[in-house]
C-alpha cells in the first residue's frame, strides 16, 4: 500500500527525545521504513519561530529530496504581519504549495471571521486544504470554526483518543471537517469512523518527529476495514483533496 | 517471514506467542471507549494477533472496585485462556485478598493505581498488605507508573517486596531515567510498552537502555487501540528476536503462563 503524510513536521525542535528522528534525512528513513511514498511537511520555524521566515527554511529544506512537499503556516495579515491573501495565493502557487496550516491558540489569534474572513475566503477559493492540530481547537471550539468556514476543507490533525464525544456531533454538523490519522486512536477507531461517517473524511499523516510513522502505519493497516478503505485513509483522500487544488 | 510484514499485509501475527501484559475492560464516563467488553476484546486479539490480554477494570479503579473486579473476573471466566484478571486494590480499603486468590485462578495478580483514588502514593500506608500479600505468593503486581515520583515509590515497593513481581505501566516512555535505575536496582520489575503516543526510537533507547529481557508488551486496550502499539514494535529497528522477547516471552516468564 502507498502512504502520503498529509503532515508532518521538518526543523530542530527545542526538546527533542533522546533518539527522536527529527533530522530531514531521518525522516526519510523513516518514509522508507514505512513504505510512505510523499510527505507534507511543515517547518519548525514556521510553528515556533516566524511564520514568514520558517516556510522560507522549508522550501530550502525540502529541496533535500523530492519526496517532501511544502505544507505552509499561515495566520491573518494584521496590520501586515502576514500576506494578504493574494500575495499568498501568488507566492503558494510559485512556490507550489497546495496545503496550509493554521495555528489560531499557538499564534495568538481569533480564529472567527471578523479576524480570519480574509484568508479562510481564500482558502474556500483555492481549495486548498487546511490543517491544524486538535489542541488549536478544543472542544466547543472545534465546531465553532468548522461552521464558520463551511466552504473551507478542514484537516485536524493530532487527535489521541479520548475526543469522540466531541468529534462525532462535530462530523455531523460539518462536513468539511477531515481528520488525520496519526494518533487518532481510539479502540477500533478506524473501524467505528468508517461504519459512521465513511472512509473518505480520514486523511493519513504522521505527525513525524513527536508522533510516530511506525505507528500511524500499523494503525491502518491492521484495521478491520476494506483494502478499498485502507487505500483511501491511506492516499486517495489526500489525492483527491490535492487535485481539487485551484490556484 | 519477517515480523514486520505482518503490518503491510495486515494480518494478525502467526506463530509468535504474544502476550499484553495491560490491558483494560468496561466504559468510562470521562470519554468514548468502543470496544470495552470481553467479546470485544477477544475480537480485537483475533484481528492482530494477541494470544492472552491481562485485564483490569479501569472504570471500578475510579470508584467500586469490587464492581469492577467481578466485572473483569467475568471476561476471565468467559475466556479463561485469552483474558486473565487484574484485581484492582484500594488503599482506602481493607479487604482479605484469599477472598479473590484462594483455591481460585479468577485472578492473575494486582492492580495498583493509587493516583485516581485520592491521589494517594504508591507506596501509601493503606497498600502495603497488599504489597505483603502479594509478595507472600509471589503475586504479579501492575502500576499505574506515569510521573517520576510514582516509578521511584514504585521501586521503594520492588525492594522491599523482593517475591512479588512488579510491572511499571507507562514509565519507561515518561520517567526513563528512574525506570532504568528501577531496573538496575530490582531484578523484579519489568516494564510495559503501553504509551498511546511517542516517538519513533523511544522503544530502541529503553530497550539498550536497560536490555530486550526487561521490556513487555502492553498497550492499555480498550482505552485506546492496541494496533499502533503492537506495529510500533513490529517495524522497530529492533531484531525479531528481540521483538519476540517484547511481545510474549518475557511476559510468559515473568507471569508464569
Ligand atoms: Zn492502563
Amino acid at each position: 500500500m502507498r502512504f502520503i503524510d498529509a503532515s508532518c513536521r521538518l526543523g530542530m525542535p527545542a526538546a527533542p527525545g533522546e533518539g527522536m528522528p527529527w533530522k530531514t534525512e531521518e525522516i526519510l528513513e523513516l518514509m522508507d521504513r514505512c513504505h510512505i511514498e510523499q510527505a507534507f511537511a511543515y517547518h519548525i520555524v514556521a510553528r515556533d519561530g516566524e511564520v514568514e521566515d520558517g516556510n522560507g527554511l522549508l522550501m530550502e529544506e525540502i529541496k533535500k529530496d523530492s519526496r517532501l512537499q511544502p505544507q505552509w503556516c499561515a495566520m491573518p495579515a494584521t496590520f501586515r504581519e502576514f500576506l494578504h491573501a493574494d500575495a499568498l495565493g501568488d507566492a503558494m502557487k510559485k512556490n507550489g504549495v497546495k496545503t496550509l496550516r493554521i495555528a489560531p491558540k499557538g499564534f495568538a489569534h481569533s480564529a472567527m471571521p471578523y479576524a480570519m474572513k480574509e484568508l479562510m475566503d481564500f482558502a474556500a477559493q483555492s481549495r486548498v486544504p487546511v490543517f491544524f492540530d486538535y489542541g488549536e481547537a478544543v472542544g466547543d471550539a472545534l465546531y465553532d470554526l468548522c461552521s464558520a468556514y463551511p466552504d473551507v476543507k478542514f484537516v485536524v490533525t493530532n487527535t489521541a483518543y479520548a475526543l469522540n464525544r466531541f468529534l462525532g456531533p462535530v462530523l455531523d454538523a460539518c462536513p468539511n471537517l477531515y481528520v488525520g490519522t496519526g494518533n487518532y486512536v481510539p479502540h477500533q477507531g478506524l473501524e467505528t469512523f468508517c461504519r459512521y461517517y465513511s472512509a473518505d473524511r480520514l486523511i493519513f499523516n504522521t505527525n513525524l518527529p513527536f508522533g510516530s510513522a511506525t505507528a500511524a502505519v500499523s494503525l491502518v493497516c491492521l484495521a478491520n476495514i476494506s483494502k478499498e478503505e485502507k487505500e483511501k485513509i491511506a492516499c486517495g483522500n489526500m489525492e483527491r483533496l490535492l487535485s481539487e487544488v485551484r490556484l | 517471514m519477517d515480523l514486520k510484514e505482518y503490518v503491510f499485509l495486515g494480518k494478525e501475527l502467526k506463530d509468535t506467542y504474544v502476550v499484553d501484559v495491560h490491558i483494560h475492560v468496561g466504559g468510562s464516563t470521562r470519554y468514548q471507549k468502543p470496544g470495552n467488553d470481553a467479546d470485544s476484546v477477544v475480537y480485537t486479539m483475533d484481528r492482530v494477533g494477541v494470544d492472552v490480554v491481562c485485564a483490569s477494570c479501569s472504570p471500578g479503579a475510579y470508584c467500586d472496585w469490587k464492581w469492577g473486579n467481578e466485572m473483569c473476573a467475568d471476561a476471565h471466566e468467559k475466556y479463561p485462556d485469552r483474558i486473565k484478571a487484574y484485581a484492582v486494590v484500594n488503599p482506602h480499603y481493607t479487604f482479605d485478598l484469599d477472598a479473590y486468590f484462594a483455591n481460585s485462578d479468577r485472578f492473575l495478580g494486582l492492580k495498583v493505581i493509587p493516583f485516581v483514588q485520592g491521589t494517594l502514593p504508591i507506596d501509601c500506608p493503606g497498600l502495603q498488605p497488599y504489597y505483603e500479600y502479594a509478595d507472600k505468593y509471589g503475586l504479579p503486581v501492575l502500576f499505574h507508573a506515569w510521573m517520576a515520583s510514582e516509578v521511584k515509590d514504585a521501586t521503594a515497593v520492588a525492594k522491599r517486596y523482593p517475591n512479588a513481581r512488579f510491572i511499571f505501566g507507562h514509565s519507561g516512555f515518561t520517567a526513563f531515567e528512574e525506570s532504568v535505575a528501577a531496573c538496575k536496582q530490582c531484578d523484579n520489575v519489568l516494564l510495559d510498552t503501553t504509551i498511546s503516543d511517542t516517538y519513533d526510537g523511544a522503544l530502541e533507547r529503553l530497550v539498550n537502555a536497560v536490555g530486550v529481557d526487561r521490556v513487555a508488551f502492553g498497550t492499555d486496550l480498550t482505552a485506546f487501540e492496541c494496533s499502533h502499539i503492537l506495529g510500533r514494535i513490529l517495524l522497530s529497528r529492533l531484531s525479531d528476536t528481540d521483538k519476540e522477547k517484547i511481545l510474549g516471552l518475557n511476559a510468559k516468564q515473568f507471569l508464569k503462563l
